[in-house]
């Protein structure tokens, strides 16, 4: 194999891991905002500090338990306060124009960064000694590959596979597709839509925190600032992939993940975050539903 | 209509009207009564928010359309403002003029794109453009000075007369603000303004009764960002430096904060809810810890207890908010009493 082709292989092999991440953090995202179509604010500020739950548990519970075990424990505890956060500033104000939730959750995401900075101060801490990638590397022809590269990926398509069942073949996915095409007519016909809502923000934490656990340790650190970067780019992949799909929102991050890492090749790392924005503008207007959105037609 | 509602209207408009007044004039003599310079510079940084924030309405709470990333047009605006004072030696209101238009016609650029998505997708393209343009913005070093920025933007001279004062930036804003909120006042009263409202309540009717839509949309982000141009370049010659960090994302969902606080739909709502984020801040400065977080209790308790905002229109609040709630639930416990006896 010659050089640029190596170079370029490499290159595909980081972007489709940081992809992965992107799209880990994209489904539990794609919950909420293809069930509700909340754009939800929160989200980011509720991974990261998800994540710094994680982080405290490990370094106070060094050694002593599996880190993956205390990252799912700290999964669930913050999905319990997306849920509270459900209960108390998005649930009243369901009904009200879709800027409003919006704004109120523009609202928890500065509570909970201030509640983050308070705890953990302002600065970025190290995420690199805790072990939740493998370590280590193979040879593959020229190719180095690292093991965490195809680790990263396959927990990602691991949890899209386990969502799209639960989505299709249980009784909460039954609901959570009712709500989703027709929220009024599901109530009517008795679909307990308060208690299926928080479910799917508590499921939404979770898998927030999981994806933000792999980017933490995929990049070696935490800060509060990865809060609103992160909804942006997970609102950019799940608006990509196709709104309310599993496989849009694994897809889409895969797609901005490459594109990236081959931007930040050959172009230059400053416009590395523009150029997946390019992608974005360029496919919406092409296919304005989104990579595998279905379309919606509007009846009067 | 009979004589009474008319009367009643008329009567309703002149209120209106006389608040107005009675406010500019506050406004007018404050500086008279006010010495403190450090208050004088947020109401004048409150000016030249109000001013974005006019803008921002037009498109987001009179059009119904989700413009996150309107801080680029701002931004836009901005750079153009100050470049063409200081490298083409533009005046000053010429330099005000070429910002807002060059604001203008990016605007209008993006909006086409816009008119074939919804409203969530309207959000996402702007966003996307904010972070281009921010992408540019730091490495185009030889337009922009990269992450310096510009600096050293030359004091605004209108007709003779240098402006460099606290007080007299104070006035510059004030009659621009003014200025603005008349035109777009008048915009919103005619039958474009109109339009839009109908746009925003219920687009296929709106089609459908021969409003064409594509046309109004592009009119709504077009003067939207001209506005915005405005206000970005007034604001460069207020600070005499700008880089962009002065115009990332947050500030960007600042302003529609701003616009949501202060009501939806509703441009005096726009210039208290300038007021409110400007001024509050300040006044728990020393808890600068808990600042952020402190805004964000207040967002969230005025979402809940009054969704349209201050001033806002009803066509955004839903079934209203806590309060209202409240108040339903005692009527239809007096009516049970009654019923009870």
């Amino acid at each position: 194999m010659n050089e640029g082709l190596t170079y370029f292989l490499q290159q595909v092999i980081n972007g489709l891991s940081c992809g992965a991440i992107y799209s880990m953090i994209a489904i539990g995202y794609s919950m909420v905002y293809g069930v509700l179509g909340l754009i939800n604010f929160a989200h980011g500020d509720l991974y990261v500090f998800g994540t710094f739950i994680a982080y405290s548990l490990i370094i106070v519970l060094s050694g002593m338990v599996n880190p993956w075990l205390l990252a799912i424990v700290a999964g669930c505890l913050a999905g319990c306060v997306g849920m509270v956060i459900e209960r108390l500033a998005y649930r009243p104000i369901r009904k009200a124009n879709r800027m409003v939730p919006m704004i109120s959750a523009f609202g928890c995401a500065a509570v909970l960064k201030t509640i983050s900075q308070a705890v953990w101060g302002p600065e970025a801490i190290s995420f690199e000694s805790l072990s939740f990638l493998p370590e280590g590397s193979f040879m593959l022809g020229n190719l180095q590959v690292y093991n965490r590269a195809l680790f990263i990926p396959a927990v990602s398509l691991a949890v899209v596979i386990i969502m799209q069942y639960i989505l299709n073949h249980t009784k909460f996915g039954l609901g959570t597709r009712c709500i989703m095409q027709d929220s009024a007519t599901s109530n009517l016909i008795g679909v307990p839509s308060d208690t299926i809502i928080p479910l799917i923000y508590f499921l939404g934490g979770f898998l927030g925190v999981m994806g933000g656990v792999l980017y933490c340790s995929y990049y070696g650190y935490i800060s509060i600032d990865m809060g609103m970067l992160g909804t942006i780019k997970a609102w950019a992949v799940v608006m990509l992939g196709g709104k309310g799909s599993f496989w849009g929102a694994f897809f889409g991050g895969l797609v901005i993940g490459v594109a990236e890492a081959m931007a930040g090749a050959y172009i230059g790392t400053a416009y590395r975050d523009a150029v997946g924005y390019i992608i974005i503008v360029v496919v919406l207007m092409f296919r304005p539903t989104g990579m595998f959105g279905h379309k919606k037609v509007e009846k009067v | 209509m009979n004589m009474k509602t008319l009367n009643k209207f008329s009567l309703s408009r002149n209120k209106a009207l006389v608040a107005y007044l009675i406010v500019l004039l506050l406004m007018i003599i404050a500086p008279l009564v006010i010495k403190d310079a450090f208050i004088l510079r947020l109401f004048t940084t409150t000016y030249i928010f109000s001013i974005v924030c006019f803008g921002n309405m037009l498109v987001v709470g009179y059009t119904g359309m989700l413009c996150l990333g309107f801080v680029a047009f701002y931004g836009i605006g901005s750079y153009a403002g100050a470049l063409a004072a200081k490298e083409l030696g533009f005046g000053f209101l010429l330099s005000v003029l070429f910002a807002g238009i060059v604001a203008a016609i990016v605007g209008f650029v993006i909006s086409l794109p816009c008119l074939r998505l919804s409203v969530d997708f309207v959000g996402l393209i702007t966003t996307s453009f904010l972070n281009i343009f921010l992408a540019i913005a730091r490495n185009w070093r030889s337009l922009t000075g990269g992450p310096n920025g510009v600096t050293g933007i030359p004091r605004p001279v209108i007709f003779g007369y240098r402006i460099a004062s606290v007080t007299s930036f104070y006035y510059l804003m004030l009659i621009f603000m003014v200025l603005s909120f008349i035109l777009l006042n008048n915009i919103i009263h005619s039958k474009y303004g109109r339009m839009l409202q109908g746009i925003r309540d219920n687009e296929l009717g709106a089609v459908s009764v021969g409003v064409d839509s594509r046309k109004m949309k592009i009119f709504a982000f077009t003067v939207g960002s001209l506005f915005a141009g405005i206000a970005g370049s007034l604001y460069s010659f207020y600070i005499s430096a700008i880089n962009p960090d002065n115009f990332i994302f947050n500030i960007s969902t600042q302003i529609m904060q701003m616009c949501v606080l202060g009501g939806m739909g509703s441009l005096p709502g726009a210039v208290i809810g300038a007021a409110f984020f400007t001024v509050v801040p300040e006044l728990y400065r020393s808890l600068a810890l808990y600042r952020i977080g402190l805004g964000g209790i207040i967002m969230v308790l005025c979402m809940l207890f009054r969704p349209q905002g201050l001033l806002g229109s009803r066509a955004f609040a839903g079934d209203k908010g806590f309060a209202d709630r409240i108040k339903r639930a005692r009527v239809v416990a007096q009516q049970k009493k009654a019923a009870a006896k």
